[in-house]
């Protein structure tokens, strides 16, 4: 050590050459690289350690579920494994896992055993911390650890801890899996939620209502009242739902200053066959803006269409080429219809003179 | 009694295999189609109840192997996930005799499985 010191401070390195110089930095570079060669290699062995130590836990852990799962009373053995992985929260997380998996897989009394055991033995507390948490992605496995293992009775909790969150992508998260969790108690939370309710978001809880048979959801007015995504996912809850009691607040819509809203409210009115307000639609027709007329007609079609043959004939002659196609292949229907009286060509030029529908075979 | 078990879930697999020997049936369990293909070359058991996604040989091919090279008529149950109603159709057709749709009760397995040894000492 005295000696290579002794170097270090008589070495001038103003007056080094370049030969000398290079060999130092070649040095230096050879040194650098095998540091970070045996890194490599003790970070490999590190892992493989690593993995074939867990891979014993797993397997005395699937060991120990199958027994607790079929058995009366475990062994001394099988609550010596359990103490063990209840000791410490890594192991405790190991043993979760073990058990979503196997309920997973699992029906009818055996996965409510699961799920029983899953708060009886305070596992679900990871879970909880980890949806305290301010990484996202722990968020998501906290609450899917949650659902999964159907732990209903930590939906109050959960709502305590969503609004903490900032993020809208997790909130959305938050919502979805307290669906899951209790139905009627997230519908209500996502109707008084701010939070911007997407196509993708709303699409999962209809999902998730369709899976669960729960149609109990709020009217549509308290849906309306909050504006916005919740309107629009107001009137798809009625699609879904036909709840056809809901037509009148989905007339009115109609005449809403927003046209995502008016769209909307068309397309449930076709969900809903709701075929008295076909008059009401042809007027509207008039003053309406392009993508909602041609929605009119796509919802006037579904409708009793022969009866508005005249009304399409009209519409044949716009300016619109997606207006006159839409037309033409309604009269197209029209045309095609066995029990159709008449000549077709005739009472269309008998209502529509200008028409330019040729007619073909 | 002997039965082959054919499971990629290795905690199901195990679980399954508890619960079969809890009712003093002798199981044997392979993790994947390959090693199960290579037991059946050695010896036939009187049941084989197998899943139909796995690696490297499916249910389905096992199936096949039973049925058509080996010409054996063992009673097959094939374990399928939720949503697979044409793979399960095709098992039948391959020549599979009963099926259960995960998720599913360990109980409700042991049932079916005594059931086909009932049959199977019925007709023999």
């Amino acid at each position: 050590m005295e000696r290579l010191r002794e170097i270090v401070y008589t070495l001038n390195f103003y007056e080094l050459d370049t030969t000398q110089v290079l060999y130092i930095a070649s040095a230096l570079l050879l040194l650098s690289g095998l540091f970070f060669f045996l890194f490599v290699i003790w970070s490999r062995m590190d892992k493989r350690r690593s993995a074939a130590k867990k891979a014993i836990l797993v397997e005395k852990c699937q060991g120990f579920v199958s027994e607790l799962v079929f058995e009366e009373e475990l062994s001394s053995e099988a609550r010596d494994v359990e103490l063990f992985f209840l000791a410490k929260n890594r192991r405790k997380q190991l043993l979760l896992e073990e058990i979503m998996s196997l309920h997973k897989s699992l029906q009818g009394e055996l996965a409510k055993f699961l799920e029983a055991y899953y708060i009886e033995k305070k596992l679900f507390k990871l879970s909880f911390n980890k949806i305290k948490s301010k990484k996202k992605h722990m968020v998501i496995e906290g609450l899917h650890e949650l659902a999964e293992m159907n732990a209903t009775g930590a939906v109050r909790s959960i709502s305590k801890v969503f609004p903490k969150t900032k993020d809208v992508d997790t909130k959305s998260y938050f919502l979805e899996y307290m669906m899951k969790l209790d139905p009627e108690f997230a519908i209500d939370l996502i109707l008084q939620t701010d939070t911007f309710l997407s196509d993708w978001f709303q699409v999962k809880v209809i999902n998730i209502l369709n899976e669960t048979n729960f149609v109990n959801i709020p009217p549509l007015r308290s849906w309306i009242a909050r504006g916005g995504s919740h309107a629009i996912f107001g009137c798809r809850l009625i699609a879904f739902t036909k709840a056809q009691n809901e037509i009148p607040d989905l007339i009115e819509l109609l005449s809403d200053k927003e046209e995502a809203l008016r769209l909307e409210a068309l397309k449930t009115l076709a969900v809903l066959e709701a075929e008295e307000i076909t008059d009401f639609l042809k007027a509207r027709y008039m003053v309406e803006t392009e993508i909602v007329k041609r929605e009119i007609l796509e919802v006037l079609s579904q409708f009793d269409y022969k009866s508005n043959v005249q009304f399409f004939s009209e519409c044949s002659s716009s300016e619109t080429p997606e207006i006159r196609l839409l037309a033409i292949k309604v009269i197209n229907k029209v045309m095609k219809d066995k029990n159709f009286n008449g000549m077709p060509s005739l009472y269309l030029h008998a209502y529509n003179p200008n028409s330019t529908i040729k007619l073909v075979g | 009694m002997s039965i082959l078990l054919i499971e990629d879930d290795a905690l199901l697999l195990r679980t399954l295999e508890y619960k079969l020997q809890k009712s003093g049936i002798e199981v044997i369990s392979c993790k994947n189609g390959f090693d199960a293909i290579e037991l059946l070359k050695t010896s036939i058991p009187e049941l084989i109840i197998t899943d139909i996604m796995m690696p490297f040989i499916n249910g389905l091919e096992i199936i096949s192997y039973v049925r058509n090279v080996l010409k054996s008529r063992v009673p097959i149950i094939v374990l399928s996930s939720a949503g697979l109603e044409k793979t399960v159709l095709e098992a039948f057709e391959l020549g599979a005799d009963d099926f259960i749709t995960k998720p599913f009760s360990p109980n409700e397995l042991s049932i079916r499985v005594n059931k086909m040894f009932m049959r199977q000492s019925v007709f023999s």
